[in-house]
């Protein structure tokens, strides 16, 4: 039996859908509503699609901690996102885009058909192209040059691992002078080391930013970037 | 079969406290020694130094400059005065030096002036701009000092201000809250204070001559009272800054307030009669794809009215004004085939020019949907950034543009664009027409800022 993982905190609008899904695809659908809970829904047997939403505003969490997560656990789960698909989360639609295998997007305000149908073809191993109203928050094509690997770039020391590390939190105040006093690097420091990965983060589609795009930047590519954070901080 | 799992939030427990941070920018400078010395470092740097993006300068920042060109004209003048009273022999190495000192001041202008005229530029090297500085900051004062004379107290106010409102754009620029009360206890007891005082004691107990005297006491109180009006800047203009984001801050509040009332009013009016007009229609509707399709129109109103509300706040992207337009396409059930990826979706325009585009798109869309269009592409063209071309391609079959009825949507685009702007072509299956819209000056501003 196919089985489907639907991430969504719209409990009530998941819980109908998925309904939907698995009587037309005649498979077992599991919703989870917190992306704190997809590493418990994880621990079953694998899936063969996971949906998930990009937007978690009670969690501080967002849709790319979910599928990064379950990408990691089982590869072979093929990834759609679900979204309003609006200008709230462009961005972190585009990261998501660029660098998980997504197989599609689908617009959550789409007619259900037209979204049934996209399901079926991911399940069927077609292309499916994003929804067509999504398609214009994306660029023409993926940048092969952001990859996962590629947030090894930007952590070319343990100081830099040190900056990424406090602006990885979405609460903290990002000016030079609250990363100089987190991380203990002197101030110069701090700058010179935003400096080196000005270049790095021109990858990730950030010309010259702000601590403070940095940081949203951060939070959003979280899971990708904490890795090797924490390696370097671990002296790995 | 389905497993609903409404599971609790674990605490967020992985998710949000998982960087180890401390405590955020205090007051003052840090406690130990070497830290002290960054700051002071940094302040010499300037503000440029820490900037970072392309921020417009804020109000304050600017304010901050003007003060900083009337010290820096403040000072020069002093030196000026003093020149042309004095009488001595060395009038010529004292021109030399006021000469300098306009280099200096010149150096020093640049970055205020830029900032006064809303121009940002690169940020210089750490190193190097703490050395020219340095030496700019040196050469001022060394030759104020010289030329002078006996007034020297004259001079540190004027360098005082200057230095006061140069290192508060510094600590804005960092991040720093300024506490010059701090920096006058600590100045108090500083190395280079207790140095001067030692020397005037010195002086004194080696019975010096009164000129000597007089000359010490005059670089003492000149140094205090340099000191003292640096800290009244960086106070005074910090608690004036303060005063007027708090009053900024109770206007956006009450602006805010409104905008609340006029949402609810909104939200009561608009979204619950449109609704109420739904449910209406909807029963005397008699099977359910009407219904569905009532459904439909009133999610394209109430996502048309959204739209109405992005415009109004500001400039928005391209994206949003098409998007409520291709999900009506979709829900109809036409194919959209190519829609504008977002490399030409990307870009905001002002709100006179989004009314223009979201009328372009409404009227081009709403005609090939009428003509019963079963496939539709949508396509954006940017022409040296003076104008936007939104081509609509269908498969509804041809028509005749001059033959469009009067009073119609499209009709009355071509009588207030102009016939030139607006063009048809047959394609294989039906026709293609393109809105050629102009850009305002804003508009065009604005592809340049995202350029």
């Amino acid at each position: 039996m196919t089985r489907i993982l639907l991430v969504d905190d719209a409990a009530a609008m998941a819980e109908l859908f998925s309904k939907e899904v698995a009587t037309r695809f005649a498979a077992e659908v599991d919703v989870c509503v917190a992306v704190a809970d997809v590493e418990l829904m994880l621990s079953r047997d694998p899936y063969d699609l996971a949906l998930v939403d990009l937007s978690f505003p009670q969690e501080h969490a967002n849709g790319i901690d979910a599928m990064a997560e379950i990408h990691r656990a089982t590869p072979a789960t093929c990834l759609a996102i679900m979204t309003q698909g609006d200008a709230w989360v462009s961005e972190i639609l585009r990261d998501a885009w660029d660098l998980l295998p997504i197989a599609t997007i689908i617009s959550k305000t789409a007619p259900l058909d037209y979204q049934l149908e996209m399901i079926e073809g991911v399940l069927e191993g077609r292309v499916v192209e994003p929804d067509p109203a999504v398609q214009t928050l994306l660029p023409s094509r993926r940048n092969p040059e952001r990859t996962p690997a590629r947030f090894s770039e930007l952590i070319q020391h343990n100081g830099h691992a040190k900056v990424w590390n406090v602006l990885m939190d979405r609460n903290f105040e990002a000016t030079y002078k609250n990363v100089s006093d987190s991380t203990g690097l002197k101030l110069n420091t701090v700058k010179n080391y935003r400096s080196q990965l000005l270049p790095e983060l021109r990858v990730h589609r950030l010309d010259d930013p702000s601590l403070r795009e940095m940081q949203e930047f951060a939070w959003r590519c979280r899971s990708f970037l904490r890795p090797y954070v924490q390696a370097s901080l671990e002296g790995r | 079969m389905v497993h609903v799992r409404d599971l609790p939030v674990l605490g967020n427990r992985r998710w949000e406290n998982e960087p180890v941070t401390s405590g955020v920018g205090s007051g003052g400078l840090h406690d130990d020694g070497s830290s002290r010395l960054d700051l002071w470092l940094a302040m010499l740097a300037g503000d440029r130094v820490w900037g970072d993006g392309d921020e417009d300068p804020s109000t304050r920042q600017q304010a901050v400059c003007a003060l900083m060109l009337v010290a820096l004209a403040a000072t020069l003048l002093v030196q000026w005065v003093a020149l042309a009273s004095r009488h001595a022999d060395d009038l010529g190495r004292l021109a030399i030096l006021a000469a300098l000192s306009i280099l200096a001041a010149a150096a020093l202008a640049v970055r205020p002036t830029r900032l006064l005229l809303g121009r940002q530029s690169e940020p210089p090297g750490f190193l190097f701009s703490v050395i020219w500085r340095a030496i700019a900051y040196l050469v001022l004062i060394a030759s104020t000092t010289a030329v002078i004379g006996s007034y020297r107290f004259l001079a540190a106010i004027p360098l005082g201000l200057l230095g006061g409102s140069d290192a508060l754009l510094t600590l804005w620029a960092i991040g720093v809250a300024p506490a010059p009360r701090m920096w006058l206890k600590r100045f108090l007891f500083s190395t280079i204070h207790f140095g001067v005082l030692g020397a005037m004691l010195a002086a004194l107990f080696f019975e010096a001559s009164q000129e000597t005297l007089t000359t010490m006491l005059g670089i003492y109180v000149a140094m205090w009272l340099g000191v003292l009006m640096a800290g009244i800047t960086v106070l005074g203009v910090n608690r004036l800054s303060a005063a007027v984001d708090e009053e900024n801050l109770r206007k956006e509040e009450a602006v805010r307030e409104r905008e609340r009332l006029m949402r609810a009013h909104w939200l009561h009016d608009d979204v619950l009669s449109e609704v109420h007009l739904s449910t209406l229609r909807l029963k005397s509707v008699g099977d359910l794809d009407a219904a569905r399709a009532e459904l439909e129109e009133l999610d394209h109103r109430l996502r048309l009215r959204q739209l109405d509300e992005v415009i109004r706040g500001g400039e928005p992207h391209l994206y949003e004004i098409l998007q409520p337009h291709l999900r009506r396409i979709q829900s109809l059930g036409i194919q959209l085939y190519r829609v504008p990826p977002l490399e030409l979706t990307n870009r905001r325009i002002d709100q006179e020019t989004a009314q223009l585009f979201h009328r372009a798109v409404s009227v081009l869309t709403s005609n090939a949907i009428n003509a019963g269009a079963t496939r539709l592409a949508v396509d954006l063209f940017s022409i040296e950034d003076d104008t936007i071309a939104l081509t609509v391609t269908d498969d509804a079959g041809g028509f005749d543009l001059d033959a469009v009825p009067a009073g119609r949507g499209l009709s009355n685009l071509i009588a207030d664009l102009g016939p030139r702007r607006v063009r048809r072509r047959d394609t294989q299956h039906g026709s293609a027409v393109t809105v050629t819209l102009p850009l305002t000056a804003r508009s065009r501003a604005l592809s340049k800022e995202a350029v």
